[in-house]
């Protein structure tokens, strides 16, 4: 399914692309996953800090917060093309790295799977890679073919789900609506038991009790065991998902990165929510 | 914390030795923060690029005039508008505490970016929109507290700064608010825009606060007598023929078109305004012809240098600027501060 | 400006805060080449008076003319270069030279002003000239009173026309020695041609040195006239409420309270 800002941005992309890049400063997880899944990844040579899980960019050059970017540090890597993802910036950073003459290409954010192959199809045009390109998506295409398998026993009865999200100080915060958590709640067949409020907030004990969730989903990054877990939020020991410690740890790039990896991420939450 | 003078009849001779000092420091400053960074320049290639531009790479060209050098510049700008308005505020309301922040334009400005982070407007306008936002919050929490500028029979600048106390408290809980409110997305962009950055300096914004400075410079400047009268006493500065209320409302507006502009374009930053004017009357006196040039200097060179660290430290990525000032800044106070008998009190 | 046109005149001020009345319709003149002081308990309104005469305060009811004009239609730099105050609330600045804050004393005069040189002048008058470089906030109560004065001095000496002078205790802080050194110069002021009013504590040295006196008791002027005429044991008594008696020393005489109070 194609959007027209992503025809734009092809469009864009394939009337501004030189022949393959040779040095690529890249932005974002998903983006640099998408790179790396397009056979670019030794062409990479400095990355953000999200970007930092992957076997291949461990070890590269840290160009910092993706919305704290500076030019002269990306520069300083000497790209010929520089990739981000939407929320990269400030915005004129990005100015200033285009005035000094590299190519910088916007991969638009978007929380849902179909916008995995639009993203994989701009960033192939922008390194002329379009064979390559087809393939992965023909790739992301049937992870979410089994993604569909699986969530498919959970129709009628959507399991009810919490993901909590660590915050700086140890906080944990509830993900709402309008949240990368909420989309890939619904995507693997649960239902998002705080869709009453958009964003991340933190919960009273009191609304937790009362939201009874099945399940909590937690990053894996997030310290300490299930019970542990249980026992900093208020209120979750008494729903049924704290009761039966009924915990999925996710890898949050992953899963929330809509990248190539997300439809199998995706899968292994549906088939943890079959578990009775 | 009194700047006192030895009885030595030369001190304000030292005193305008040191100034020129500085002076003398400021530009060897800019030219070594336009020689280092990420993109490695050096000294001869600083020269080369305005003798022999053809001799430099490209990119090398790109990076120095279109990236390092207006940042240098509005980091100098910046710092020179926040310690140049915290000069004023502490003047006027004799109060060594006493930040720009007092007058509300840090918070207002602050509540401006964040609403429109909030509804998604920060690229509108070209990215002009999140500047202006920011000024006019600022402007807006200036002229609220202008309606407590009245005479002193009751006690003027006490009301002003209680007025001011009332007024931040207000705009943060309406800062709380939004931040309680965003969708995280929003969240994110306010509190790296609240941690203050240089990175975003392009020629036209370092034009605009060339302009705002030399307003609000040349407002504090005619008050500079003023300044000093005041350090008498409200009362016995209007028996001296100041315009109480007249002076403060140039200094606040100064004040307001510094902080507003500064923290337009870099975010909030903190630190400078309050200790760049302590730090010039401790090496300069309290005469404020001599505190309001030394303020200058000293907080664009502090920020100048915070910013040298924030794009180099951690090199290629970014540090927050807000974190450096204070490491860079703070030991060099307390070192001013410990000096022995010559300057304390 | 002949010597009998009063250069400052107060004419029925009655000035309350909140509700309380402070001042209750006083008049009073400050002439040309006269010494007036200003007497009164404590809570009298002196102070208050003070304020309104320099045109700080707005009268509630009465009017205060300076020069034929009324205080409140001149502009503050204008006021000061006719009329110097000295407050008792002087805050004292620190990172500011004696020298620079008696220079301070011209800021109404504008940049073209010599102030330096007369405020040298001042101060070596004032035998200050010694703490001329000297941080302020490292003088004593004392000298920083002397300060104050020569500050004030300064911001209406070198004028053509005859100005007002209106010190608020200025000797509160001083020794004997220096006392008398102040208030011999301000009696030196108003022979010079100035109008000079001061509210002073000090029984004895207001009869030596007032050429007139105004006496205040509960924001009303009680009475006012020469000071041979006010400075009497009976009225003093009666207004301060203690007893004060007169000792002769030859052809001197001094006024004493003793530590008993009495009525009448």
């Amino acid at each position: 399914m194609l959007r027209p800002a992503t025809i734009l941005a092809v469009l864009l992309t394939a009337l501004t692309a030189r022949a393959e890049p040779a040095r690529i400063v890249t932005a974002g997880a998903a983006v640099t996953e998408i790179v790396s899944g397009l056979g670019l990844g030794p062409q990479i040579v400095a990355v953000d800090t999200s970007s930092k899980h992957l076997e291949e960019t461990r070890d590269k050059p840290d160009v910092g917060y993706v919305r704290m970017l500076g030019a002269e540090g990306i520069l300083s890597q000497k790209p010929d093309l520089v990739l981000v993802s939407g929320e990269a910036g400030p915005p004129p950073v990005l100015e200033q790295i285009k005035a000094a003459g590299v190519d910088v290409v916007v991969i638009p954010n978007g929380y849902s799977l179909d916008n995995i192959d639009d993203k994989i199809r701009a960033i192939a045009a922008a390194t002329d890679r379009v064979e390559d390109g087809e393939k992965l998506i023909t790739r992301v295409e049937a992870d979410v073919q089994a993604l569909r398998a699986a969530t498919a026993a959970n129709e009628g009865e959507r399991p009810r789900v919490v993901f909590l999200l660590a915050r700086h100080g140890g906080n944990l915060m509830a993900a709402g609506t309008e949240t990368a958590a909420h989309a890939m709640i619904e995507a693997s067949g649960g239902r998002n038991v705080c869709a009453s409020f958009t964003g991340y907030q933190p919960l009273s004990a009191e609304i937790f009790a009362a939201a009874t969730p099945d399940f909590v989903i937690v990053s894996q990054s997030v310290g300490g065991d299930d019970t542990e877990l249980l026992a900093r939020v208020p209120g979750l020991g008494t729903t049924p998902a704290g009761r039966q410690l009924r915990v999925i740890r996710v890898d949050d790039a992953a899963f929330l990165g809509f990248g190539p990896r997300t439809p199998s991420a995706a899968t292994e939450v549906a088939l943890a929510l079959r578990q009775p | 914390m009194n700047a006192a003078w030895e009885d030595d009849s030369r001190c304000r001779s030292r005193a305008h030795g040191r100034l020129w000092l500085l002076a003398a420091l400021f530009p060897l400053v800019l030219l070594a923060a336009s020689a280092l960074g990420a993109v490695n320049i050096g000294l001869a290639d600083l020269w080369n690029l305005v003798a022999a531009p053809a001799r430099i790479p490209e990119i090398v060209r790109a990076v120095f005039w279109e990236i390092r050098l207006p940042r240098v510049l509005l980091a100098a700008l910046v710092g020179a508008a926040l310690a140049l308005a915290g000069a004023g505020v502490q003047g006027l309301f004799r109060n060594p505490l006493a930040d720009p922040a007092l007058i509300g334009v840090s918070a207002g400005a602050a509540l401006g970016a964040v609403v429109c982070f909030f509804f998604g407007w920060e690229g509108l306008l070209g990215g002009w929109l999140l500047p202006l936002a920011a000024f006019v919050g600022g402007w807006l929490a200036v002229l609220i507290l202008g309606i407590f500028n009245t005479g002193f029979a009751a006690g003027g600048t006490a009301k002003l700064i209680l007025a001011g106390v009332a007024l931040n408290a207000m705009l943060g809980s309406a800062l709380g608010f939004f931040l309680f409110s965003a969708s995280d997305d929003a969240l994110r962009s306010m509190t790296f825009w609240t941690l203050g950055s240089c990175a975003s300096a392009r020629w036209p914004q370092v034009a605009v606060l060339l302009l705002f400075l030399a307003i609000g410079g040349m407002l504090l400047w005619r008050n500079a007598r003023s300044l000093d009268a005041l350090q008498f006493g409200e009362e016995q500065a209007a028996h001296l023929g100041v315009s109480v209320v007249r002076v403060r409302r140039e200094i606040i507006v100064a004040a307001a078109l510094l902080v507003g502009a500064a923290t337009a374009f870099a975010g909030t930053i903190g630190f400078i305004g309050l200790v760049a004017p302590h730090m010039a009357r401790l090496l300069l006196g309290g005469l404020h012809r001599l505190v309001l040039p030394g303020a200058v200097l000293l907080g664009a060179m502090l920020l100048v240098l915070a910013d040298l660290g924030a794009r180099t430290l951690a090199a290629p990525a970014e540090l927050a600027v807000g974190i450096l000032t204070a490491v860079i800044g703070g030991p060099f106070f307390l070192w001013l501060l410990r000096r022995p008998s010559s300057w304390s009190a | 400006m002949t010597l009998n046109v009063p250069s400052l005149v107060a004419e029925g001020i009655v000035h309350s805060r909140d509700t309380r009345r402070i001042l209750d319709g006083v008049s009073l003149a400050v002439m040309p080449g006269k010494f007036l002081a200003v007497i009164g308990p404590n809570g009298a309104g002196k102070t208050t008076l003070l304020s309104v005469l320099s045109g700080l305060f707005k009268a509630d009811d009465g009017r205060v003319m300076l020069n034929g004009r009324e205080i409140s239609g001149y502009s503050p730099a204008e006021r000061a270069r006719h009329c110097a105050v000295m407050r008792q609330d002087n805050a004292r600045p620190s990172g500011m030279t004696v020298l620079e804050a008696v220079e301070l004393g011209r800021l109404a005069h504008g940049a073209a002003d010599d102030a330096r040189p007369l405020a040298r002048e001042m101060l070596r008058q004032m035998d200050l000239s010694d703490l001329a470089d000297r941080d302020c906030s490292r003088l004593s109560g004392g000298e920083w009173q002397r300060v104050a004065f020569a500050r004030t001095v300064v911001q209406i000496s070198g004028g053509e026309t005859a100005a007002v002078l209106l010190l608020d205790e200025p000797v509160s802080n001083l020794d004997p020695l220096h006392q008398h050194q102040l208030l011999g110069e301000a009696r030196r002021l108003a022979q010079a041609g100035h109008g000079v009013l001061a509210i002073l504590h000090d029984l004895n040295l207001t009869a030596h040195y007032a050429d007139e006196v105004a006496l205040l008791a509960a924001g009303r002027l009680h009475s006012s006239g020469p000071a041979s005429e006010i400075m009497q044991p009976a009225i003093l008594s009666q207004i301060y409420g203690c007893r004060i008696t007169e000792i002769r020393d030859g052809g001197r005489r001094a006024l004493v309270s003793l530590p008993l109070p009495s009525v009448g």
